[in-house]
């Protein structure tokens, strides 16, 4: 996908949620996005670019946006189904990143290759 | 489960960890300055309108404006008791000038109470008061109608085609002053959405320095392990966050808690 399309499908998922501009932004800027409505405005528009870090904070606020309004329109069974304990998952997944963080991103991020464990490792 | 790291006495989130440069809020904020300050101002010369209205109208007893939205109907900026108590009964009955103004966007004039047959309860009351004529104009912001201006009259016949004119150019005033107002709502909606944003994102910074420290070797490898986790999880990144804060101050607790005499 090019960066083109992203912008492009961020616009449309913003209005398929039902954000003005304004709104994105305070979802963004709440989940730590740094630049201002205008950069994201811009962004939309594809008038000016966008760090893509930034441009994945603001993917993660349109993801979240979309699943609330999806949400709303989901209708609840009568009865709750059984397993639904979403508590006890997040509590595994932390637990997780707690204790294979080190590794899990040294596997991630660092090529296979020999590098020093520590330092410089970010290119 | 309640969140230990939110009452933490330890100021997690400003310390050198904190990895988030400042927020450009100041745009944001400097906005709502103004709009917190022009409040005051908006009911000042809301008051001046109504108070023109009067006196540009030959013979009026009092003006005033009511508003119709989510809180209900009121009155605003009333030039006396008796209109305040004209108004009042429109509001109670539920019909009147006023109310059919607001309703249809079309000015209202009543030449004469006692004749007059469109809202023969409210008439009739008002009557009493000694109010026999009475000319309302809709108060439009947009698309949107949002309430009318009012002058009362204790003579029969005292508004004319003149007096249409000058109420019509006074409305149109006092509109675009409510129209302030209703942006303070806005900026007042604006400053609690701010102020959770910025809860949350406190959080994700903490949970942030957290990973850091864990072996992410960037904030950005920091994040996508939380937008991942959230995924997983089917929860927002925020919730993620405050668990995983959460989940290190408990452990530590537990750690800290053997060593305790």
């Amino acid at each position: 996908m090019t960066s083109d399309e992203r912008h492009q499908r961020m616009d449309a998922a913003r209005i398929r949620a039902e954000l003005s501009v304004q709104d994105l932004w305070l979802r963004y800027v709440a989940l730590g996005g740094t630049g201002d409505a205008f950069d994201l405005d811009g962004y939309l528009q594809a008038l000016v670019p966008l760090d893509v870090f930034q441009q994945d904070v603001l993917a993660q606020a349109l993801n979240e946006a979309l699943e609330e309004s999806y949400l709303r329109y989901c209708i609840p069974l009568s009865t709750p189904p059984p397993g639904a304990a979403g508590d006890g998952r997040l509590r595994r997944l932390v637990d997780t990143l707690l204790d294979d963080q080190v590794a899990a991103f040294r596997d991630r991020l660092q090529p296979p290759s020999a590098d020093p464990p520590e330092a410089d490792a970010a290119p | 489960m309640t969140d230990p790291a939110a009452e933490s006495p330890i100021p997690a989130g400003t310390g050198p960890l904190d990895p988030s440069p400042p927020v450009d809020l100041g745009a944001a904020l400097n906005q709502m300055a103004g709009l917190v300050l022009s409040r005051e101002t908006v009911d000042t010369a809301l008051e001046l309108v109504t108070s023109l209205a009067a006196t540009a109208t030959a013979g009026t007893l009092g003006a005033a404006v009511t508003l119709v939205d989510e809180h209900g109907r009121r009155s605003k900026a009333a030039s006396n008791a008796a209109v305040e108590e004209a108004d009042a009964l429109q509001y109670e009955l539920d019909e009147g000038p006023c109310l059919t103004a607001w309703r249809t966007r079309e000015l209202v004039r009543i030449d004469d109470t006692t004749t007059d047959g469109r809202w023969r309860r409210w008439n009739d009351a008002v009557g009493q008061l000694g109010v026999r004529s009475v000319l309302s104009t809709p108060l439009v912001v947009g698309e949107e109608s949002i309430g009318a201006m009012k002058v009362y009259c204790e003579r029969p016949m005292n508004y004319g085609p003149h007096d249409e004119q000058i109420m019509r150019l006074l409305a149109g005033q006092a509109a675009i002053l409510l129209a302030n107002t209703q942006s303070l709502q806005a900026a007042r909606r604006l400053s609690r959405q701010l102020t959770e944003a910025l809860a949350s994102r406190d959080a994700i910074a903490r949970a942030t320095g957290v990973l850091l420290a864990q072996g992410a070797t960037s904030e950005q490898d920091a994040f996508v392990a939380l937008a991942g986790a959230a995924r997983q999880a089917e929860q927002p990144v925020q919730d993620v966050a405050r668990a995983l804060v959460a989940a290190v101050v408990e452990r530590n607790t537990h750690r800290a808690a053997p060593a305790r005499p």
